[in-house]
């Protein structure tokens, strides 16, 4: 199958049923295993309120992946077709880039590596794709039609912050490297508890780190005014 | 779960050319103290889905969503705080990590800070999520007594002990910042901790009746209860 479309799991009112937890969710749990291990290494090679910028700015921003995959998987189903498993694809492919360059802290920080623009790249990459699955459920999903254009509607325009804020991080992070200097040493990537080849580049900016941390505060923030002041109570979103 | 894992990766995964007994020490505190971590988490959750803070309430369920990352975050640092010790343990550095100044007091000091500081956010998000899965009204209700309408002092200072252990944990770098003492010290503030759930159990449970003491029922009482016996009797004919 090309094509199918992306069905409501379960519609307002009715019984509520758990969702299995099947092979793919726990081959994308391992994605998490390598970033965790990475911002580890992060603190561990700088064990400061640097080091803990740089941890907080690349692990939080990927939990947001975490938790939006399983709030869609909760919500959504679709069969098992082309058009799903390249999308699935695309994004372990972004995840997965991304786990790869949460590197040090001299290493983000250093205008003249392409990690920091990488990462950046990668969460606006993310949101873009999380974007156009909304956009999908709006224009094709099956189910409580108000239900899912409302939905997707209003999480698209939620998105569109933190989207703002990757990609000034990253086009910060393009423009430092494109004037920073060439990096004298070869960048060598070792496995745990042997020498990192890192150094200090004097040109080093925390800017596109803070950006990547501040779209995810943003984001949660959103969240929060969203679901627990602008949110109709005492049932009244049920009238739709 | 993940970052559970984490932590023992951050403990196993890891070289070091000298193993001494500081290593051994910290290694194994580490371990005890992930391992209980993991009781003390499950321990932590609801026993049935439609108890769980998304459950229950909107505003509880988006709080414990974010909670949770926090949550998840400082197992990752306390993971980090970990990897740094075992390789401070051993007494021939050459070929462990390099970190900057790796034994500089200030590095030394930085990781003590992130690891007390870490365990601190994990015991105060463990129980902020607790008090969401309940509710405020529940937990509240859990101090005082439905019938007697006395306050549950055992409760109450339960709640303050456990209170205690977080600030405690949190600032323990303050005066303290050997891997070993630092570890040990998270072992017995996590078994301290599980035994402090032993006791809510018991002191803080729902189900708890509180028997009313007929010596303390007062006179008053008394005659209200049997007027109201007689009223049902009468009216019954």
């Amino acid at each position: 199958m090309l094509y199918s479309h992306i069905r409501q799991r379960q519609k307002w009112g009715d019984t509520q049923v758990l969702p299995r937890v099947n092979w793919g969710d726990l081959f994308f749990d391992l994605f998490y295993v390598g970033a965790t291990y990475n911002v580890s290494y992060i603190l561990v090679e700088n064990p400061s309120s640097t080091g803990l910028l740089y941890a907080a700015g690349s692990f939080l921003p990927l939990v947001i992946m975490w938790v939006e995959k399983m709030v869609f998987d909760a919500r959504f189903v679709h069969e098992d077709d082309l058009f799903h498993r390249f999308f699935q694809l695309a994004g372990l492919a972004v995840l997965a880039i991304a786990v790869l360059h949460i590197r040090p802290v001299a290493i983000l920080s250093d205008s003249s590596e392409i990690s920091m623009l990488t990462f950046a790249l990668c969460l606006v990459l993310e949101r873009l794709l999380i974007m156009t699955r909304l956009v999908e459920i709006y224009f094709y999903g099956v189910g409580q039609r108000q239900v899912l254009q409302t939905l997707a509607k209003r999480e698209l325009q939620e998105n569109l912050v933190p989207l703002l804020f990757f990609l000034v991080s990253f086009i910060l992070a393009v423009a430092q490297y494109v004037n920073g200097t060439s990096p004298n040493v070869p960048i060598k990537r070792n496995l745990a508890a042997t020498a990192e080849n890192s150094y200090v580049n004097e040109s080093s900016s925390n800017i596109p780190i803070w950006l990547c941390l501040l779209g995810y505060v943003t984001l949660q923030v959103m969240r929060c005014i969203k679901v627990m002041l602008l949110f109709p109570g005492q049932g009244r979103h049920k009238e739709m | 779960m993940l970052m559970l894992g984490e932590s023992i990766l951050s403990l196993l995964i890891i070289y070091v050319p000298d193993e001494n007994g500081n290593f051994y020490t910290t290694f194994f505190g580490g371990v005890l103290t992930v391992i209980l971590l993991q009781y003390l988490h499950f321990r932590s959750q609801p026993h049935d889905p439609k108890w769980h803070a998304m459950r229950r309430h909107k505003n509880a369920g988006i709080s414990w969503s974010v909670l949770n990352q926090i949550y998840s975050f400082a197992f990752v640092i306390l993971g980090a705080a970990f990897t740094s010790f075992l390789t401070a343990s051993s007494d021939n550095n050459i070929g462990s990590r390099l970190v900057a100044s790796a034994e500089s007091p200030d590095t030394k000091k930085a990781t003590a800070h992130l690891f007390s500081g870490s365990l601190g956010v994990i015991f105060a998000c463990l129980d902020i999520m607790t008090v969401l899965h309940l509710g405020l009204k529940e937990s509240h209700d859990r101090c005082v007594c439905e019938q007697t309408k006395r306050k549950n002092v055992k409760g109450i200072f339960l709640v303050f002990i456990r209170f205690g252990v977080i600030v405690f944990i949190a600032t323990l770098s303050q005066w303290e910042s050997e891997p070993e003492t630092l570890t040990l010290a998270a072992v017995a503030c996590v078994l301290f901790q599980l035994l402090m759930r032993k006791l809510g159990g018991k002191y803080l449970s729902h189900s708890q009746v509180h028997v009313l003491d007929p010596q303390r029922i007062s006179k008053t009482n008394v005659m209200e209860h049997s007027a109201s016996h007689l009223t049902t009797a009468r009216s019954g004919n």
